[in-house]
């Protein structure tokens, strides 16, 4: 071990402040200098110093009452600041989790009219049953292969076996939703067949691809 | 056992030695370290850990300063500790106080029980 790890190695263990284990670090370099040119060599100034472990040990030993408090006070402090730092870190990672919902608009990225007309597209592919058409409109190769004819077919038999002809739209619910620093198109539409009413729920991202098609 | 008494012992009397030995003149840690092991027959041989928080006490307390020498050439800047007035009259104090000790204790234990 050279001159610097084992000053180094005492510091570790020392239980101050760290102006304290700076003035340390200064007087054990000087102490071991005048010791060398006193004739000892490093060998000899260490063994007799002893280990790096109880050399700081005994600094420990002998620090004043208020040193060893102010340290304990000061690693107290420094423990609560990192559990204090991870929870805010936890609940800013919370918060940029959760979905935050605005007005359509806000971002910038959409239009009330292009979302709307985008919409009415899928569901129009969906009343006639192209599906194929619905699949290039999707914004990832697993949302492609979930919107399959049998699936989508499956789908709407849960709704009834006969919808009848599409008769209208009724009411329209627009916003936009930030999740983990990206922003969606969410629509709400309500639809009116002969037989039934569905309500349909999609969502688009900044390239107006579809990423949520929900029916009920 | 004995040598956590000695140990014990030897701490009441560390201040006193050290200022002591700073009654006349300036001097840094490792002079302080040699001299009380040379002026002791190697009663007081301090380790580093045991002298300087002794030091640091002194200087908190108001007993000694201390100053960093200006070094000359490849010198390594060295600690000088000083005596105060107040040191001065604190080692006046404490040596009164360790001749009456002494001598009672001594006396104490010569005593037969």
């Amino acid at each position: 071990m050279n001159q610097e790890k084992y000053v180094i190695a005492v510091l570790k263990k020392l239980k101050c402040s760290g102006s304290k284990k700076k003035e340390i670090r200064k007087e054990l370099e000087s102490d071991i200098a005048a010791a060398l040119e006193n004739g000892e060599s490093l060998e000899e100034i260490m063994a007799r110093m002893g280990s790096p472990a109880s050399l700081a040990g005994e600094f420990n030993d002998n620090f004043s009452k208020e040193e060893i408090t102010a340290f304990k006070r000061r690693k107290g402090l420094g423990i609560a600041g990192v559990i204090i730092g991870i929870l805010v870190v936890l609940l800013l990672l919370g918060f940029y989790m959760i979905p935050k919902n605005y007005p359509m608009g806000k971002s910038g990225l959409y239009t009330e009219e292009e979302v709307t007309e985008r919409t009415k597209t899928v569901i129009s592919y969906f009343d006639e049953g192209d599906y194929e058409a619905i699949q290039e409109m999707c914004f990832s190769k697993s949302m492609e292969q979930a919107m399959t004819e049998e699936k989508l077919e499956e789908v709407k038999k849960l709704f009834g076996e006969d919808w009848g002809e599409f008769v209208t739209f009724g009411n329209i619910y627009l916003g936009e939703v930030v999740q983990m620093g990206k922003s969606y198109a969410v629509v709400q539409i309500n639809a009116t067949y002969e037989n039934t009413g569905i309500t349909y729920t999609l969502m688009f991202d900044k390239e107006m691809k579809l990423c949520a098609f929900y029916v009920k | 056992m004995q040598g956590r008494y000695e140990q014990q012992m030897k701490k009441g009397v560390l201040e006193m030695l050290v200022l002591k030995q700073l009654e006349k003149e300036e001097r840094y840690g490792y002079q302080l370290i040699s001299r009380l092991k040379d002026k002791s027959g190697g009663l007081f041989a301090l380790k580093e850990g045991t002298l300087y928080p002794i030091l640091y006490r002194l200087e908190d307390d108001g007993l000694v300063v201390s100053r960093w020498s200006q070094p000359q050439g490849k010198e390594v800047s060295r600690k000088y500790y000083v005596i105060t007035e107040e040191g001065k009259k604190g080692l006046k104090e404490l040596s009164v106080l360790w001749r009456d000790f002494s001598a009672q204790v001594s006396k104490m234990m010569e005593e037969e029980a």
